[in-house]
């Protein structure tokens, strides 16, 4: 049964380093939940400030707070990252609990049926191309030239199960 | 338009890790820019924690220039070569800085000029003299270490007119 209170889409145990940026227009188009891998972007021309994107395996760090929690409605925070385009970027050493992993493999993916992937402790994370925690490489899986990808993001802490609300418990080394 | 303040040769957006070092004579003698690469050295009998001019390898990044405008005629002048101490900076700082390679390896060492085009996500390194760069010196000047993997940080911003030139960088040292 679960012990620890999960009532968000990124939930801290113990905080590292962190810094607001600036979203990109694509990330502020499309939303995101807490815990989402991005990369740092260039900023538009003439503006001198640290715009971060989605990332697509390369690694800036996590946002915390998710665009539109349900933890956030009817608080001051309701819509506020979107209006100012700025959140605060997560980076360095953390342990966090979040839901936004991967749940299926890449091959699957791309074709189904959908195969879970297997999560182990200690295993390294990598971002995956849609940004989202996952065990596989996926430049290497997907072809992609920058392959393999040696961003590692962290490790795994404690797997998914009924037991954690399917949350990913991870150490976040970025 | 700059609207940030960069005043120094290394200017801190985001603090993380330091430590105080003691300083090669080599480094000393040569002097060095904030946000330069320092790695580990022997320190002989005394025991010191001591850095010298990074090769590629990484200890840290020196906080403060060895002789910086700002610290002129005020109490830092001189300060750290005269002590032989300095700040050394780890883990995940976010910094704008001076202290990165402005021009490619192979063209420098017989011209003419080539800029590096550095750009925001990517990969840095130290080059062999210590400087922030995106390629691996070791594998372009035949290092038999190489290659490097070493990475030192990732491009934030890439260095132009709007940031006064700097490099900005997210380290993770």
């Amino acid at each position: 049964m679960p012990i620890a209170p999960r009532n968000r889409d990124c939930v801290v145990l113990k905080r590292g380093e962190s810094i607001t940026v600036s979203l990109s227009d694509g990330l502020l188009a499309s939303g995101w939940q807490g815990g989402q891998g991005v990369v740092w972007t260039a900023p538009a021309v003439g503006v001198d400030e640290f715009k971060v994107g989605v990332s697509d395996g390369w690694v800036a760090g996590l946002l915390l707070d998710g665009s539109n929690e349900s933890g956030d409605q009817y608080t001051g925070l309701t819509g506020n990252q979107v209006a100012y385009g700025y959140a605060v970027l997560c980076y360095g050493n953390w342990l966090l609990m979040t839901r936004t992993i991967e749940r299926y493999t890449w091959a699957s993916r791309q074709g189904g049926p959908l195969v879970d992937i297997v999560y182990v402790e200690s295993a390294p994370l990598f971002l995956s191309l849609e940004g989202k925690l996952t065990t596989e490489d996926e430049f290497t899986l997907s072809g992609d030239p920058r392959a393999p990808n040696t961003s590692y993001i962290g490790y795994v802490c404690q797997v998914p199960s009924v037991d954690n609300d399917y949350y990913l418990t991870f150490q976040m080394s970025a | 338009m700059p609207t940030v303040t960069r005043n120094r040769d290394c200017v801190v957006h985001m603090k993380s890790d330091s430590f105080t070092v003691a300083l090669a004579p080599s480094l000393i003698a040569s002097g060095w820019t904030g946000g330069s690469g320092v790695m580990w050295s022997d320190s002989g009998a005394s025991d010191k924690f001591m850095v010298e001019q990074s090769d590629g390898l990484y200890g840290g990044m020196l906080l403060f220039g060895s002789d910086e405008l700002s610290d002129k005629w005020t109490g830092l002048s001189d300060n750290q070569t005269v002590y032989s101490f300095a700040t050394i900076c780890t883990g995940g700082w976010v910094v704008s800085t001076v202290s990165f390679e402005t021009y490619t390896w192979a063209s420098r060492q017989a011209g003419p000029l080539v800029a590096i085009t550095y750009t925001a996500g990517e990969k840095l390194y130290w080059s062999l003299r210590g400087l922030y760069t995106n390629t691996d010196e070791w594998s372009e000047s035949g290092d038999p270490r190489a290659p490097n993997t070493f990475v030192v940080g990732r491009v934030v911003a890439a260095p132009s007119v709007t940031n006064n030139y700097y490099l900005t960088a997210q380290t993770n040292l």
